[in-house]
């Protein structure tokens, strides 16, 4: 107990209180339903630094932050972009200030961002109708409960429950799948070729300098030029928006439809013409990489 | 221009019906941002990057007559845009979006900012 006077000079004991326990001044959130991504993303809003232990189940990860940005992060033997994506696609759980410094490596080289858009993608397709319910704790029930810490995370000053059995790891490999979604399938290289020619229909195939290699219909370098420029500015679009390498780009005017498909190489096939006559950009050979 | 910031997301929410889109933003013809509805990932730097060489692209998309909607393909996700007076509405979607709702919902939104969009530049 703390001395401290009263208003008539008289020293008596000062309560405990919560506030005088805390490490660092601020609030100390209890939060219930709220998700795992809005939390990372308050740290990085806040530009917080420090040291997260993330619950889930019998399952322990460590989240890492340097001033707002997410720089490390282990879960098992996965520690970086690996472990960031395994942990951040957690659906419930704690989410625990460990009250530590963020260490020196860093792991993690996407941005937070980047991650998270990722998972939103991978959720949507697979798991649309969950709804995360994370549980935000503070500081102090980070060493109570029957929670099961792994021996892999002592590192973080977690100890571990005596007698405790940690539950079957998920599956690295799947992991890593998850990790590298859109990763095209391995395609035996086939040479790209110019779509047949169709009545109306203008097609190109245009090398990765905007060169014309091949074409047939009307007009076929106007369209070349044109679909080269539109390839390399989709592509620095992308980049802007991390949204990944440039696919395809669909262009729908009265009556025409112009498609060009960016290929693997980086060449770039395009056709132009009657709606009901442009189905498909792509000769077979590329069809097969982007079903 | 300045538009109203309730009216505005209010419009750009109603693309979210739509399953699967994560959110969309408006960009006036320089690519500047009018307006925006995008989870916190988008951040103004990246959307000031990104409007620039969206509002290049449109024009010369625009280059053969102005489309109806055009969509860019991308690994981790599609931008759907549309024409919104001498802007482009931009819509973040997933690879298997429904185009034909997300071309009647853009339609509507379109509708609903041409007159604003039209308002200001005269007032501006």
């Amino acid at each position: 107990m703390t001395q401290v006077k009263d208003a008539n000079g008289v020293e008596r004991e000062a309560p405990e209180s919560s506030a005088s326990s805390r490490p660092r001044g601020g609030f100390r959130a209890h939060l219930q339903g709220v998700g795992l991504h809005d939390l990372v993303m308050l740290q990085n809003l806040v530009r917080a630094s420090g040291a997260f232990v993330v619950l889930s189940g019998d399952r322990t990860g460590t989240l890492c932050f340097a001033r707002g940005q997410l720089v490390h992060a282990e879960v098992l033997e996965l520690v970086g972009d690996a472990a960031a994506l395994e942990i951040l696609a957690w659906r419930d759980g704690e989410f625990i200030n460990a009250d530590r410094s963020a260490p020196e490596k860093h792991t993690v080289n996407a941005s937070l961002e980047s991650l998270l858009l990722r998972l939103a993608k991978e959720v949507d397709e697979a798991r649309p109708l969950e709804q995360p319910i994370t549980t935000a704790t503070g500081v102090r029930r980070r060493m109570d409960g029957t929670a099961v810490f792994r021996t892999t995370h002592q590192g973080l000053g977690v100890p571990a429950a005596p007698g405790s059995v940690s539950a079957p790891a998920p599956s690295p490999r799947g992991l890593a799948a998850a990790a590298t979604p859109g990763t095209a399938a391995p395609v035996p290289k086939v040479a790209l070729r110019a779509s047949e020619p169709k009545p109306g229909v203008t097609n190109v195939l245009v090398n990765p300098l905007g060169t014309l290699l091949e074409g047939n219909g009307s007009d076929t370098d106007t369209l070349a030029a044109k679909v080269a420029y539109m390839a390399k500015l989709t592509e620095l679009v992308g980049q802007a928006m991390g949204a990944g390498e440039s696919r395809a780009i669909k262009v729908r005017y009265t009556g025409v439809e112009l498609m060009a498909r960016r290929h693997t190489d980086g060449h770039v096939s395009a056709s132009q013409g009657p709606a009901d006559a442009v189905t498909e950009a792509t000769p077979p050979s590329s069809s097969a990489r982007h079903p | 221009m300045n538009l109203s910031i309730e009216l505005t997301s209010r419009a750009l929410q109603s693309l979210r019906d739509i399953d699967g889109v994560y959110g969309s933003f408006l960009i006036g013809a320089s690519g500047e941002t009018r307006a925006r509805d995008l989870p916190a990932v988008f951040d103004d730097q990246t959307l000031a990057e990104s409007g620039a060489r969206i509002a290049q692209l449109w024009e010369v998309i625009c280059d053969s007559g102005v489309p109806e909607h055009a969509l860019l393909e991308f690994a981790e996700y599609s931008l759907f845009l549309r024409r919104v007076g001498t802007g482009c509405l931009c819509v973040v979607v997933p690879a298997h979006v429904n185009v034909l709702a997300l071309r009647l919902a853009s339609k509507w939104v379109a509708r609903y900012f041409e007159p604003v969009a039209h308002r200001n530049t005269l007032m501006s």
